[in-house]
């Protein structure tokens, strides 16, 4: 019996060690695949990097080496001199820094206030305004842009600033889903007492639910300012006469194209991509919250 | 104790001026920005400029060329057959990135590398992605791709022909969905499997289940919900997938009978209309909303049933 | 905390170029007492320099007045929003299509040039529409009205490198036949690729459109193609009646889709083939009157190469005998090749200076402008100037000019465009699918294009013209 016992121990316990062998192969080879992924998804703009140091006739017969005679001149020409119809890079910059800020700050203040009085307040309408929230966010719309355009046309709304904020400051998306379950989940405890001694329900909001909710509303507005800030479709139609980053970089793509100056473009490219990774190193950890993190129980 | 409060009747008038004015923008905005500007996309479907009498007519015929074109040109049928790839592309791609997130959860080295690498893409902007992308498959932008096929001896006359070669564009478009979405649908699920409880997780250890068992048996099933969820947005995806077209391909190359382009998706096809016809871009967004209506109900239900039988 | 110091660091940032980028930009002023013309224009293959031409002549003659250069990469995306908001409008514009300025028209948002501008002295005693050619006159003509002024005509042909083809003992084909045989011989005797052109991307499909179109006119004449462009009733899209489309479909097929090509051409875009031209790589490409300054930077570092234009060869039987439609004619007896007009100039009926820009307008078509506009485009206008060998102008301009000037003074131009508004309504145009050579490239046979076209028109023909 316990010769038996014993084998079959022996046996699953090898089993075991087989297995983890094998799992271990097998470890070894995802390592391996997601090695060559992630070296495909850097490795382009290393090259990036180094064409940008070359002048162009270089870069026509020297393609993918390092450069014999690398130069600035292209970032200093970027810097000075390149004017797509008269914008510049830096005011560019300026104006997607404008843009991106503008929307985030307003877009994330209306979905946490239509977040939070929704969650904690009963009134007439409550779940109907819900619920056509939920069903609107359901079907893909394609047919709206035709119409989009004419009303910011017709309201003059088009190439301003507030028209832009009007047009994307949207309450009701991911954000407000999220924060709306949270906010519900907030027992009413900590505003009963503020509300006995006398404070107005904004007070309440701002002072003690906001502060509750702080790390759901810090990822979100981080989250936001980065899509705001690559957004290429809507800035290009509807804000075009100040080109952001992303729709001048396309600018800049047809600009060099037919001028043969690709290397001043890559030198571009470069350049818009820096404050943006600058970004990520700060706020990674906000930014990968959603995200498997090495197996660390968040 | 409860979750919302109930108001005593003095403070009724206060908190509803309160309430309101919370959501008065926020209503408003939804009011303009989509409900009105879809009522006015219905309106707009239905009128055409006559440019010979030079005045707005009410027409059904934007809708009747919609299903003449259907039958007599490439072009919708076409824009239909990309879309449905790009849904199957990105429902594959879930699958995928599930299997491959689980090894994520069980540690495989270099996971914290990977993990900064793969959302890359979600932080570079779209316009860079698909710029860097394309120069690397363009023999004309001495690519990475066609380079190193030249360095290994094939011809340049015998290079694929990426751009102009129907297939071989579509290809380019799924590759590109493919390249920037793995890591990170990656990361997002596997961020769900983190998520499982661990007591599941210390009795497959306990019991010696193979990884393989793991993964399909218990892992996949426990993360269900969050997959189902990302199987509709394939859907979603495939009716709204734009840019990515634009950029890497702008529609080319042309279809065998001229009236589109090969890579065109369903939202590609209507965006491309909106400088030259607004009011038939609008009708044809419309046919096509209408039809994604009973596809999306259906894979809702379909998932519904599915999450039903596992238990959620 | 790191929070905190996250955030400080990125206002630091920001705000440093904030403030970087506001010494960065310069603004242009204007200077006082001057009035301010904009001229905006698609900044395309001539770049700026003709404009820049211009603008600076009428500002010699003009010293209040400042010309403001506006070149606009998306003018065609643009114009039409910014008409119809009347919202940064310029003075004067020129977009590609003619079609688009009078749909806009329609809508009244177009100036009607026929008084101030048509009917007025330009020149002397000469009005608009005496120094105009008749087809352009036509072409921007609705009904009573002239809402656009042609800017230039769109000379196509194969531009070739003279001194590459001198070196090897290459002629000048004008037949189908002798194209095929230099083809053959090119091949023969060197490593240079006969043709090359750009199917790639963004790159107007290779031009190939320039051949195909000019083997139909230079078969048809003028006589069949005004009925055809009339658009009478189906009839004129039935493959009896489309032997030029046949002729430009076949020699399509045999010269730009079989060996006679350089690899990959059709995967290659425009800036590509065309360096691939002036490298000596290939012998011949489709191109149009803007390739000099289209291609300034790469003929800089290739000084040796004497870049001209021949038109399209006509087609011609194996006997090299050219072949002609039935019912062909032609004005003057020359032979018949497609011109187009490139682009026109509109003002806007609210441009905030009209009357400046009208006047501008008119100094634009002044002998003495039209000069100057092809000295430094290279490409003709649909008026009346002398520019030709006698002329003063002629000697001053680039070999390849005059390759151009020689084109149009020996050939009779055919103007394709249509007043019937099922072309105005995008219906139908040369062809009613669309342009059909992707469909030779993926191998279907011109009797198949051409029945499906017809079919296709017929099918949707009552429908189209219901009143």
């Amino acid at each position: 019996m316990k010769f038996f016992e014993d084998f079959r121990f022996k046996r699953s316990l090898r089993d075991k060690v087989a297995q983890s062998k094998n799992e271990k192969a097998v470890m070894i080879v995802i390592c391996v695949l997601m090695s060559l992924y992630a070296l495909s998804l850097v490795v382009p703009f290393f090259f990036l990097v180094i064409n940008s140091f070359k002048d162009d006739l270089e870069w026509l017969n020297n393609p993918l080496g390092f450069s014999t005679k690398p130069t600035i001149d292209t970032y200093i020409f970027v810097f000075e001199e390149l004017r797509i119809n008269g914008v510049g890079l830096g005011e560019m910059f300026l104006n997607s820094v404008l843009l991106s800020a503008g929307l985030t700050v307003f877009s994330m203040a209306l979905t946490t206030a239509a977040a939070y009085v929704l969650a904690k307040y009963q009134f007439k309408g409550n779940k109907l305004i819900y619920s056509i929230v939920l069903i609107s966010s359901m079907f893909p719309t394609i047919a709206a842009l035709p119409a989009t355009y004419r009303f910011m046309q017709q309201t003059h709304l088009l190439n301003t600033y507030i028209g832009m904020l009007l047009l994307q400051g949207g309450a009701f998306g991911g954000a407000f889903l999220y924060l709306h379950a949270y906010f519900k989940q907030i027992p009413w405890d900590y505003a009963e007492s503020a509300m006995i001694d006398g404070a107005s329900d904004f007070k309440i909001f701002v002072r003690i639910m906001i502060p509750l909710a702080k790390n759901g509303i810090i990822t979100f507005t981080i989250t936001r300012f980065l899509g705001f800030w690559n957004d290429y479709w809507y800035p290009s139609l509807f804000y075009n006469e100040h080109p952001t980053l992303a729709v001048g970089l396309s600018l800049i793509n047809e600009w060099a194209f037919h001028q043969l100056r690709y290397t001043e473009m890559f030198a571009a490219m470069v350049i818009t991509i820096i404050p943006v990774l600058v970004f990520y190193a700060i706020f990674q950890k906000q930014l990968l919250s959603n995200t498997v993190d090495g197996g660390i129980k968040s | 104790m409860s979750g919302s409060f109930t108001p005593k009747t003095k403070w009724r008038k206060k908190q509803l001026v309160f309430v309101w004015l919370m959501l008065a923008i926020p209503i408003l905005q939804f009011l303009v920005f989509f409900v009105y500007v879809n009522i006015d996309s219905f309106i707009i479907a239905f009128q055409n400029f006559d440019y010979t009498n030079q005045v707005t007519e009410w027409t059904t015929d934007n809708f009747r060329f919609f299903f003449a074109d259907l039958t007599q040109k490439e072009a919708i049928k076409t824009a239909m057959f990309n879309s449905l790839l790009v849904g199957l592309n990105d429902a594959v791609l879930v699958i995928v990135s599930a299997m491959l997130a689980y090894f994520f959860f069980k540690k495989v080295p270099g996971r914290n590398i990977f993990r900064i690498i793969f959302f890359l893409p979600s932080i570079i902007s779209i316009v860079i992605y698909t710029m860097v992308f394309k120069y690397m498959f363009s023999a004309d932008m001495h690519g990475l791709i066609p380079e190193t096929l030249m360095a290994f001896g094939v011809p340049e006359g015998d290079l694929p022909l990426w751009f102009s070669d129907p297939w071989l564009a579509r290809s380019l478009i799924l590759i590109y969905c493919l390249w920037v979405g793995t890591g990170y649908n990656i990361l997002i699920l596997g961020g769900s499997m983190a998520n499982i409880p661990s007591d599941v997780m210390e009795y497959s250890k306990l019991e010696g289940v193979s990884m393989f068992r793991e993964l399909f048996q218990i892992v996949i099933p426990m993360i269900w919900p969050t997959i189902s969820v990302a199987f509709i947005g394939s859907i979603s995806v495939s009716f709204t997938l734009f840019m990515q077209v634009n950029l890497i391909t702008g529609g080319l190359p042309h279809l065998i009978d001229g009236s589109g382009g090969a890579t065109a998706t369903i939202s590609f096809l209507v965006n491309s209309m909106i400088g030259s016809n607004r009011e038939r871009a609008a009708a044809y967004g419309l046919c096509f909303t209408a039809i994604s209506i009973p596809i999306i109900l259906i894979a809702r239900k379909i998932m519904d049933v599915v999450n039903k039988k596992l238990g959620f | 905390m790191k929070n905190v110091k996250g955030i400080l660091l990125m206002t630091a940032l920001l705000s440093s170029v904030a403030a970087l980028s506001a010494c960065g930009s310069k603004e242009e002023e204007v200077q006082e007492g001057k009035t301010l013309l904009n001229f905006e224009y698609l900044q395309a293959g001539f770049g700026d320099a003709p404009y820049q031409a211009l603008a600076e002549a009428f500002m010699a003659e003009h010293d209040d007045v400042l010309v403001k250069l506006r070149p606009n990469k998306d003018i065609n995306t643009t114009t039409a929003s910014r008409l119809e908001t009347k919202n940064n409008m310029s003075d004067i514009y020129i977009v590609r299509d003619v079609l688009e300025i009078q749909r806009w028209a329609a809508k009244g948002w177009v100036h009607d040039l026929k008084d101030d501008v048509y009917s007025a002295k330009i020149d002397g005693e000469e009005t608009l529409m005496d120094l105009m050619d008749e087809d352009a006159l036509e072409y921007s003509k609705v009904n009573d009205h002239f809402y656009s002024v042609p800017e230039y005509y769109n000379i196509d042909g194969f531009v070739y490198d003279a001194a590459l083809w001198e070196k090897n003992g290459w002629e000048v084909p004008t037949t189908t036949k002798e194209l095929e045989e230099l083809c053959l011989k090119i091949k023969s005797d060197s490593t240079v690729a006969p043709i090359v052109y750009c199917g790639g991307p963004n790159s107007a499909d290779g031009y190939l459109y320039f051949a195909t179109d000019g083997w139909m006119t230079a078969f048809e004449g003028r006589t069949n193609l005004k009925r055809f462009y009339a658009f009478e009733s189906p009839d004129v899209f039935k493959p009896e009646n489309s032997r030029g489309k046949w002729h430009g479909l076949t020699n399509l097929k045999t010269f730009f889709y079989g060996d006679y090509v350089m690899a990959r051409s059709q995967d290659k875009d425009f800036m590509t083939a065309q360096k691939d031209i002036i490298d000596g790589k290939a012998a011949m490409m489709l191109n149009g009157s803007w390739f000099i300054n289209e291609n300034k930077r790469m003929l800089d570092v290739n000084p040796k190469a004497n870049m001209k234009m021949f038109k399209v060869p006509e087609v011609s039987d194996s006997n090299n005998v050219k072949l002609r439609a039935e019912g062909y004619a032609t004005v003057t007896g020359k032979e018949l090749i497609c011109a187009d007009v490139g682009a026109s100039y509109f003002i806007p009926e609210y441009a905030p200076h009209r009357d400046l820009a009208v006047e501008f307008l008119k100094f634009i078509n002044r002998r003495s402008s039209s000069v100057l506009y092809t000295l430094n485009s290279n490409a003709p206008r649909p008026l009346d100037y002398n520019i030709d060998p006698t002329s003063e102008a002629y000697k001053d301009m680039t070999d390849f000019g005059k390759s151009v000037l020689d084109i149009v003074r020996n050939n009779e131009l055919f103007l394709a465009f249509s007043k019937s508004p099922l072309m105005l309504e995008g219906h139908v145009g040369l062809y009613a699918k669309g342009r059909r050579e992707s469909s030779i490239y993926q191998k279907m046979t011109p009797d198949e294009v051409l029945e499906d076209e017809y079919n296709y028109v017929l099918n949707n023909w009552d429908s189209w013209t219901k009143a």
